[in-house]
């Protein structure tokens, strides 16, 4: 599809753009368009400015910096234009690849009609730099959405839920040696498996995964009325671990058909007939994870001015994960060996101490705010030490990745808090009706 | 035609307002574009409005009888201060037990935080 058909060519306002995306999402629900019809999909962008020590800077430097022409639709929107190749005629040009809206200093929503391929490499690039990260919705938060939000929108209604684990540390048991190909380097996010906009399907993976040996990686997804969901799901996250490693979820419309796809990663893909019914729901979960946000932070530093016993360390309340499932000591030098690698999933890095089998202590840094992170690992769990006031995405985040590649069934705190507690928490604030 | 029965007509009611937000030459003009003036543009015309989440929630629960899916004739946005109109015609008054009365409800709250927070 040509690019003046996926974004209004200069839009002189927001409602330009909004009609625009209005149309193509009715058209797409329609379901019926040959060529297929771009669905509009949002990222939710967190700015590490304040919170990650520094100053916070005004989007458009930040995204100037990145290489884009910036032009100002209004105080608050903005367009974002590219410098890209055509991939038949590999001519470049500048074009349009979305708009961003400031919610607040802290939160940015990236909203495009780019394929969705295209535009995770695009938000992944972004967040390698210092100034911006994803919102990281957890599997926990996930959960608490599903019971909270979708489990109650009506049993005969249709819900979609992806649970994903990929054990790329895990090794047999048998083999404690690590095989020839020890250069392995997990790839970088931009090169991950992703879903097809249509079908939420992984393509084949990477040739470097494939040579490796089987390991554990599961994919499900549970498309049915969400009565038979619910009534199922408890128990089959009882018995098979990585049904707890939610990974995305489909919330149904509240005023028509369809829904919007929600994504670990801070993505949400339209798939109802309108664009302010999508945006109201960025916004619905822009609230929701700012609160939770907040009183992580509120946990994490608070806690310490508590307990006696913290209050002579340096950092804050610990972050502490631990595996249900236990790792074997094979993958756990595995995960030593690889976790810490130049580029990795985790975006830390750091010189590991061993301290025994299946013991491990860490002074690193978190490569994605640059500041210091200790760890103690072990075959059992992680306790990850944050500084004072260390941004609470970053809490967020290891969470999530820990679910996503080590153990998809963890219980966590923060300090003497349950993780599924401080994700479950919406304060007053996070209520359009109470006026923010 | 009379003026009166002209004037309750909700199709001429809509077309005075989309008049009144047209740009028109500066004298000689049959209706005076006063929205156009003022900086306001048309949005949508008989679009939907959507409720965000936590509010159609509220409304649902509140099992008042009020539109969870209002319709407004017009809507209208200033875009150098975001400020907004919304508008509703209605050809005739109607009484608190009507199905209008449903729709006005319905409208009534999609003004204000809802409008802001929508648009």
């Amino acid at each position: 599809m040509n690019n003046h058909h996926r974004f209004p060519p200069a839009p002189a306002d927001r409602i330009e753009v909004y009609r625009q995306f209005n149309g193509l999402s009715a058209e797409a629900a329609e379901g019926c368009a040959r060529p297929k019809v771009p669905l509009v999909k949002s990222f939710l962008l967190e700015h590490v400015g304040r919170n990650g020590g520094g100053r916070c800077k005004p989007p458009a430097r930040i995204f100037q910096h990145l290489g884009a022409d910036v032009r100002e639709i209004d105080s608050q929107f903005l367009e974002l234009r590219f410098e890209t190749e055509d991939p038949r005629t590999k001519q470049k040009s500048w074009e349009t690849t979305g708009y961003l809206e400031q919610y607040d200093e802290r939160f940015f929503a990236y909203y495009t009609t780019e394929k969705s391929e295209v535009a995770r490499r695009r938000v992944s690039r972004w967040v390698q730099e210092q100034d911006l990260d994803n919102a990281w919705f957890s599997s926990a938060l996930l959960q608490g959405l599903w019971e909270r939000d979708v489990s109650r929108s009506g049993d005969e209604r249709f819900g979609k839920l992806i649970f994903r684990h990929e054990s790329i540390f895990e090794m047999p048991e048998d083999s404690a040696a690590p095989e020839p190909d020890a250069t392995f380097e997990a790839p970088a996010d931009d090169e991950e498996a992703e879903e097809e906009d249509e079908e939420w399907e992984d393509q084949e993976a990477p040739p470097e995964e494939r040579r490796e040996f089987e390991r554990r990686k599961a994919r499900f997804e549970m498309g049915d009325r969400i009565g038979r969901i619910q009534r199922a799901l408890s128990e089959l996250q009882r018995t098979y671990p990585p049904l707890n490693a939610l990974y995305a979820l489909r919330i149904p419309s509240q005023t028509g058909r369809g829904g919007h796809d929600i994504y670990q990663t801070g993505q949400l893909t339209n798939r109802s007939g309108s664009f302010e019914d999508h945006r109201n729901m960025l916004r619905y979960l822009y609230r929701i994870y700012s609160s939770i946000l907040n009183h992580t932070e509120e946990c994490a530093w608070t806690a310490r001015d508590r307990s006696p016993a913290l209050r002579a360390s340096p950092g804050g309340a610990p972050l502490i994960i631990k595996f249900k499932e236990p790792l074997s000591l094979a993958t756990f030098d595995r995960m030593i060996q690889l976790a810490f690698q130049r580029r990795n999933r985790f975006k830390l890095w750091g010189q590991p101490i061993r301290l025994g089998p299946g013991k491990v202590h860490v002074y690193g840094a978190d490569r994605h705010l640059w500041q210091p992170i200790n760890l103690e690992l072990t075959t059992t769990g992680m306790v990850a030490m944050l500084p004072q006031n260390t941004c609470g995405n970053t809490f967020h985040r290891l969470v999530t990745t820990v679910q996503h590649y080590i153990s998809p069934d963890i219980e966590a705190w923060i300090g003497d808090k349950p993780f599924g507690e401080v994700v479950r928490h919406r304060d007053e604030n996070s209520e359009l009706s109470n006026g923010h | 035609m009379d003026t009166e029965k002209l004037l309750s007509d909700p199709v001429f009611q809509l077309n005075l307002l989309i008049w009144m937000a047209r740009e028109q030459p500066s004298v000689g003009y049959r209706v005076k574009p006063i929205f156009h003036e003022l900086g306001f543009k048309i949005a949508y015309i008989e679009q939907p409005f959507r409720f965000p989440p936590d509010m159609f929630n509220a409304l649902k629960r509140s099992s008042l009888n009020v539109s969870l899916k209002p319709e407004p004739d017009v809507i209208m946005i200033r875009s150098r201060d975001g400020k907004g109109l919304y508008f509703e015609a209605k050809a005739q008054s109607f009484s608190p037990a009507s199905n209008e009365s449903r729709q006005a409800r319905g409208h009534l709250a999609a003004c204000g935080p809802a409008f802001v927070e929508v648009y």
